[in-house]
């Protein structure tokens, strides 16, 4: 039952990625890349990371993507400059050998770990589990990131204020 | 350039949470729901096929066409109403009376899709012959042929 | 088959059935509460042989009504997103549903069932993303209209939702720290029992800040009436100006089952869920066979109470219309009666259930109380909506992020407090 659904969403996932960047309609695009979050917040979930899953969910697909299609929208963009985003000879070219590359990279990796397992369930993907992991073991790349967040957040409201 | 006026509307704080004037509000309407599911049949409404309001004496309804004792029309197709309708809802065509001694019409349409129940026809009429005293205010028809009501029509009511 | 695979596939059925069930129910009631509150009768016309159900026939005639109206589809629109919008709009809106834990899980042997449709330890969280994903129906739909207007409309309702969920999703942690679990099924168990002793220790009672802001924060997120500026039909034009017939349907449905999802999380966070007041799931399964029979004898009361209804209805409709009206009260009385009777009859061969029985009795009764408060919070909704007039735009969004966020912020913190004080943690 599991490594049905596996495979079905890592069909979706690596057809609605091949989709995203093979339209030349930005929105359909970003539509693509949606249902891509999508399918992977999915297999999180066959992992039985439910944090990561609706996390995924919640941040990724709900809001970032949100804001992207909004733009695109906002942006209006005419028909002959959709063409122009749409795949060329050296896009197609280049993005095949990072492809390959990444490929590549990825069954070494594996090959390392012993075997392929497309079902090996995460220990445990609950809140609490996921919380203990960030704040003890990775408590000071925690820090460093929300300090991050929030010089992005001062910078917002002050590039938001009308005169600066 | 159009100058904007600010006009300050200062709120306490009890006005800015909103919550005791929303408590009221709602307050209010649960009153009327309560009392309205309660008490059902004192609801104003008037369950209109059914109940009928009582119509005021003078209420002006449809026209009719009064008529003699012998049953012919009091009209004497003078044209007064017609003239004086400001909707030109009224087209009269007259002919002479078998016995010569006056007019009468022959045809008497009256097309109610038009008339505004002015009642100015019955006030321009010499021979009393066009009322609005009927009463009837249900006048709706499958077609407009049978909403320009024509003599025998005015006459039956 | 046995009982364990069975009952997920009814807890589906049940999550998905129940809100489109209540559909035809809620509109009714919009419009019924709507009229009493304005003193009207309201839709009491449209009738299948003489019955009316008190308007509940109108649903039907809407439906006809709707889909046998023209359907428009504006010029140079990509059908595709134009389809997408409503489709979303009333498909996203049900999946919440699925998380309600409908009843405590059964325990039957030594294996727990639980009684709803999904089971993830993080269900609240799930209740968030999904209502973040019915910004898409907004957005695709205004968009895809290939109108200005929408576009306004469209921009306006999602900068509302997204800022709204916001507010939504920081007074729900004051919850989650009172249960100590992001798990529904969790929440609604640190609910049962009571407070001080009188009060059920519903988080209503733990958590009235958050309960208030949580309450704002979901009108505006199911667009009603304090801060619908996502419709104002009135006023504003809103995001579904080119949509006609089922397309609008699907919008106005969508509306609704969000109004009753809505209902469902909030009865479940904050009304103490399936938890009976008073009672919890221990006791009720150690009264089983009592409960069984107070249920009996409450329902044929209320069967009989309602036939004696029928019947003074009956009286006065002959009195006044002597129609085919009568024919209703008449068969709805007498449905009523033989109820009544078959609860009495019921009564009288209750023996004393089994441990499985006594426990499916328990859970019919913790979902008749969910059901209860589902309606009870619906029905808060239609009243709030024909009482409040409409916020302004910068009213709402001052509202959401000067307000209301502070507010639950503050809420954490206090709640935090509290349980490093009380040693709860």
């Amino acid at each position: 039952m599991e490594s049905v659904l596996f495979w079905i969403l890592s069909v979706v996932a690596v057809a609605s990625a091949v989709l995203t960047v093979s339209r030349s309609n930005p929105l359909a695009s970003a539509l693509s890349l949606t249902v891509c979050l999508v399918a992977v917040a999915g297999l999180f979930a066959t992992l039985s990371a439910h944090f990561l899953f609706i996390i995924q969910l919640l941040v990724y697909a709900g809001a970032v993507m949100v804001l992207v299609i909004y733009v695109i929208m906002l942006l209006n963009l005419k028909e002959r400059e959709m063409k122009a985003l749409g795949l060329s000879g050296p896009r197609v070219f280049v993005s095949s050998l990072v492809a390959v590359f990444v490929v590549a990279l990825l069954a070494r990796a594996q090959s390392g770990s012993g075997g392929f397992d497309p079902v090996s369930p995460v220990l445990d993907g609950s809140a609490r589990r996921v919380a203990e992991i960030i704040f003890t073991s990775y408590v000071y790349p925690f820090e460093v990131v929300s300090i991050l967040l929030l010089a992005a957040v001062v910078g917002v409201v002050v590039l938001g204020m009308k005169k600066f | 350039m159009i100058g904007v006026r600010k006009i300050g509307r200062p709120m306490d704080l009890k006005e800015r949470s909103y919550l005791v004037e929303v408590a009221r509000g709602l307050a209010i309407s649960m009153a009327h729901f309560a009392r309205n599911v309660v008490k059902q049949d004192e609801m104003p409404t008037i369950q209109y096929p059914e109940e009928k309001r009582v119509l005021p004496e003078r209420f002006r309804g449809r026209h009719r066409l009064t008529q003699r004792e012998d049953g012919t029309p009091r009209c004497v197709a003078c044209f007064c109403c017609q003239t004086a309708c400001p909707a030109d809802c009224i087209s009269i065509e007259a002919t002479e009376r078998e016995d010569g001694y006056e007019k009468v019409p022959a045809r008497f349409d009256l097309n109610i899709l038009r008339c505004v129940f002015c009642g100015l026809c019955v006030e321009a009429c010499p021979c009393d012959a066009i009322r609005m005293d009927t009463g009837k205010y249900e006048l709706s028809g499958d077609d407009r042929g049978s909403l320009i009501y024509d003599l025998n029509t005015l006459l039956k009511d | 088959m046995s009982v364990e695979t069975v009952v997920p596939f009814v807890m589906v059925l049940i999550a998905a059935l129940l809100p489109l069930s209540l559909l035809p129910v809620m509109i009714w009631a919009e419009r019924k509460v709507s009229a009493f509150i304005q003193d009207r009768t309201g839709p009491n016309r449209a009738e299948i042989l003489g019955i009316r159900l008190g308007g509940v026939i109108h649903a039907i005639a809407d439906v006809v009504k709707l889909m046998s109206k023209e359907e428009m589809t504006p010029a140079r629109v990509n059908r595709f997103y134009f389809v997408l919008g409503p489709f979303l709009a009333l498909f996203v809106p049900l999946v919440s549903f699925a998380i309600i834990p409908l009843a405590d899980s059964l325990n039957l042997g030594g294996t727990v069932i639980p009684l709803r449709a999904v089971t993830l330890n993080v269900g609240i969280l799930f209740v968030l993303a999904v209502t973040s994903f019915h910004v898409y129906a907004v957005v695709f739909g205004a968009w895809a209209s290939n109108n200005s207007f929408t576009l306004l409309g469209g921009l306006r309702s999602a900068a509302q939702m997204i800022s709204y969920e916001l507010g939504l999703g920081l007074s729900v942690v004051g919850t989650v720290m009172v249960a100590q679990s992001l798990d529904l099924g969790r929440i609604v168990e640190h609910q049962g029992g009571t407070l001080l002793g009188f009060l059920p220790a519903w988080n209503l009672f733990l958590q009235p800040l958050g309960f208030l802001i949580f309450l704002v924060c979901i009108f505006a997120e199911t667009n009603r009436n304090p801060f619908d500026l996502t419709e104002g039909e009135s006023e504003i034009v809103g995001y579904h100006l080119e949509y006609s017939s089922m397309k609008f349907a699907m919008f106005f449905m969508g509306e609704y089952i969000a109004i009753i999802g809505a209902s469902a999380v909030t009865a479940t966070l904050f009304f103490g869920g399936y938890q009976v007041p008073y009672l919890d799931t221990d006791f009720l399964r150690a009264h089983s066979t009592g409960v069984l029979r107070v249920m009996l004898v409450s329902m044929g009361a209320i069967c009989f109470v309602l036939a004696l209804l029928y019947r003074r209805y009956h009286r006065r409709l002959t009195a006044l219309y002597h129609d085919r009206r009568r024919n209703e009260a008449r068969m709805l009385g007498g449905m009523m009666l033989l109820m009544g009777l078959a609860a009495v009859v019921a009564l009288l061969f209750v023996s004393p259930l089994p441990e499985a029985g006594g426990q499916v009795v328990v859970a019919a009764v913790q979902m008749t109380t969910l059901l209860v408060k589902i309606l009870v919070v619906s029905f808060f909704f239609i009243w709030i909506r024909w009482t409040l007039p409409r916020f302004r735009y910068d009213q709402l969004m001052g509202l959401g992020w000067k307000v209301l966020i502070p507010l639950a912020l503050l809420n954490i913190f206090l709640t935090g407090a509290l349980l490093v004080f009380s040693g709860r943690t």
